[in-house]
């Protein structure tokens, strides 16, 4: 439909133009969908979500199941020729120091990953926005409050502050919920809402004195709809460009933190629903670097391919979402 | 300005202030004493009494807020008269407590031993290494992407730049560290960090790669910018060389921005370290954090994160004035 039209446009006969009438979002879609780079980087995504999901079918073993013997296997193509740490298909991408076979670790790894990636984002953003929302709007002392309070979070350096809070609660209640997840959701939420709440009121400022708004008033919107109605859809956009760039920080954040040991417990129950993350592989891979690197480079590629996906992403959805910019 | 400066010079206080309260919030709402590290084997009551009365922990809580931050007046135990004890604001960052309270936190951080540097010291030359690496290939090749604007070197170098941007130091650190260490074996492992060049190649390189990405951008767009300008024309229309114009016109101000953002990099290459640290082993500050970590060592923690924000503090200041200075368009209020 919408071809057909275009064509006949290019060929310079002026016919009505008829096609539907797409959204903003459908408008910001379509440009997405342009971007090469984005839309590899959503495959990338939509396929470690995917895994993470369907882990328990995909994993060819179960991740904490340990084997005696059998440590430090190489993968399968590569050969040695000692026949305990030969590559066998058995292990495709091998085992780890004490047995564990690495592809299963990985699959199971994604999903804290994922959900590290996510959760903290969305109370980072809902945080953000709300607080961002009022001290915009309203402004005055509480305006003040919080442009004061991010300049303090401004000079922590963000992952010390991580890894200090991820530190001293560790034996908490609050450490050992869901094998130390909830730690690092609230460390990560804590350290990131202030620049959402920063970037938000920014957006309210510019976007309060604009005509529409001033509209809205005269004929007597009240204030909270103007907010959530008016101010809110309009400064998204770069809500969800933000958030989008600051999960691949947070899924670093969590392998740093599992790699120092502050982060998410490894546990060997076979029925958690988390029972490793991709920093418990890099620094099992880390520890026995010159024996089995191939540990190392799987975790490192999986980080990297996610984080770098995100930032791409990212990328692509402020050229999509604000075409002014470009 | 003058005001300006004062004001934001003022404002170091409370930001220091703060990060010190909620370090030491942390540090104190944390369950466990800073001297029962090993369950098994608790502390005879009487060492444990010295060592609180050593590090003051018998004072009340506020009381030691004060001290550890500014100062407390105490008697000496020998002569009876009482004197000032002196605070983070004085310089003194208390004794560790990993070594109950044999060394002082800013020794085992500033004090090197014979020919070795401080830890801050690695830090330090790692960071600047870093940031001089970045700058002697970031600036030309800003500046030749720049120039040769929608050309295939344009493009080779925004595609280096977007690239080592996303890639965080965890990723390439280890990359590097696989590759070059364990596979091509030009490097060791476990360095020996006598030697002066060698250990620190890989951890400058993984460190900087980020840096070096920022400022290729950085310095692209600021010439993209400058090249428009009016006076470039002018100085094109005189009839200057080509060289001329690039050197005398374009990249003078063009620079500025880069100048302008180098306090603040360097704050964030030393404090940002820590993990490039740990993956080379280099004995920074990076490392003492992490070891302090292990060993719950939190005079050592909330020392170092009163340092770190010092810096990224100050770092930050620098860049505000910077701007102010050298572009007089920005204004301050």
């Amino acid at each position: 439909m919408t071809t057909t039209t275009s064509q006949t446009v290019r060929g310079s006969q002026f016919t009505e133009i008829n096609r539907p009438s797409r959204s903003l979002w459908g408008d910001a879609w379509a440009r997405l969908k342009r971007n090469r780079a984005a839309l590899a980087s959503l495959f990338v995504i939509a396929f470690f979500a995917l895994v993470a999901i369907f882990a328990p079918l995909l994993a060819p073993r179960s991740p904490v199941e340990q084997s005696q013997n059998n440590g430090q296997r190489q993968p399968f193509w590569v050969h040695t020729d000692n026949p305990r740490t030969t590559g066998s298909t058995d292990y495709l991408f091998g085992t780890d120091s004490i047995g564990r076979d690495v592809l299963s670790q990985l699959i199971y790894g994604s999903r804290v990953s994922m959900v590290v990636g996510v959760v903290p984002i969305f109370f980072t953003a809902t945080i953000g926005i709300v607080v961002g929302l009022v001290a915009g709007f309203a402004g005055g002392r509480l305006d003040n409050l919080l442009m004061r309070f991010t300049d303090i979070v401004y000079a922590f350096p963000d992952l010390l502050f991580i890894i200090t809070l991820a530190t001293a609660f560790r034996d908490s209640f609050l450490g050992n919920a869901w094998n130390g997840l909830l730690l690092i959701f609230l460390a990560l939420t804590i350290i990131s809402w202030t620049s959402m709440a920063r970037l938000v009121r920014g957006q309210v400022l510019s976007l309060k004195q604009k005509e529409f708004i001033e509209s809205a008033r005269a004929v007597g919107v009240s204030t909270p709809r103007i907010l959530f109605r008016h101010i809110l859809p309009n400064a998204l956009g770069p809500v969800i460009v933000a958030a989008t760039f600051a999960i691949p920080s947070a899924i670093v954040g969590e392998a740093i933190l599992t790699f120092l040991g502050v982060g998410l417990k490894p546990t060997l129950d076979p029925n958690s629903a988390f029972p490793t993350s991709w920093g418990a592989v890099l620094l099992d891979g880390y520890y026995n670097i010159n024996a089995s690197p191939w540990t190392l480079v799987f975790a490192v590629v999986c980080i990297g391919a996610l984080t770098i996906s995100f930032t791409f992403l990212g990328d692509g959805l402020r050229d999509a979402l604000d075409p002014r910019d470009q | 300005m003058t005001g300006y400066i004062i004001r934001r010079v003022l404002w170091f206080v409370p930001v220091l202030f703060c990060v010190g309260l909620i370090t030491f919030t942390i540090a104190h709402l944390t369950p466990g004493g800073p001297f029962d590290t090993n369950p098994d084997k608790p502390l005879p009551r009487a060492t444990q009494q010295a060592l609180e009365q050593k590090f003051g922990l018998h004072l009340p809580l506020w009381r030691q807020f004060v001290r550890y931050l500014f100062f407390d007046i105490e008697k000496d135990p020998k002569t009876g008269q009482n004197q000032i004890h002196w605070g983070a604001i004085g310089g003194n960052l208390g004794p560790t407590y990993a070594s109950r309270g044999a060394q002082s936190v800013q020794d085992y951080l500033f004090k090197g031993t014979g020919d070795t540097p401080s830890r801050f010291g690695y830090s330090a030359r790692l960071g600047l290494q870093a940031l001089v690496f970045a700058l002697i290939l970031g600036i030309p090749l800003g500046v030749i992407a720049a120039l040769k604007q929608n050309t295939w070197v344009d493009y080779i170098a925004l595609f280096i730049s977007t690239t080592f941007i996303s890639v965080p130091t965890l990723i390439s650190g280890f990359f590097l560290l696989v590759v070059f260490a364990v596979w091509l074996g030009w490097f060791k492992v476990l360095p020996n960090w006598n030697d002066p060049i060698k250990p620190w190649i890989l951890p400058t390189v993984t460190l900087g790669m980020s840096t070096l990405a920022l400022i290729t951008r950085l310095t692209r767009s600021s010439v993209l910018e400058v090249k428009r300008q009016d006076y470039v024309r002018t100085a094109r229309a005189k009839g200057l060389a080509d060289m001329a114009v690039n050197i005398r016109h374009v990249l003078r101000n063009a620079i500025l921005p880069v100048v302008t953002i180098m306090g603040p990099l360097l704050a964030g290459l030393i404090t940002g370290a820590f993990f490039t640290e740990l993956i080379f082993q280099v004995p920074g500050m990076g490392n003492v954090f992490v070891t302090s970590i292990g060993r719950r060592d939190y005079s050592m923690i909330m020392g170092l994160a009163l340092f770190y924000s010092f810096i990224l503090t100050l770092g930050n200041l620098l860049v505000d004035l910077a701007y102010g200075v050298v572009d007089p368009r920005i204004s301050v209020k």
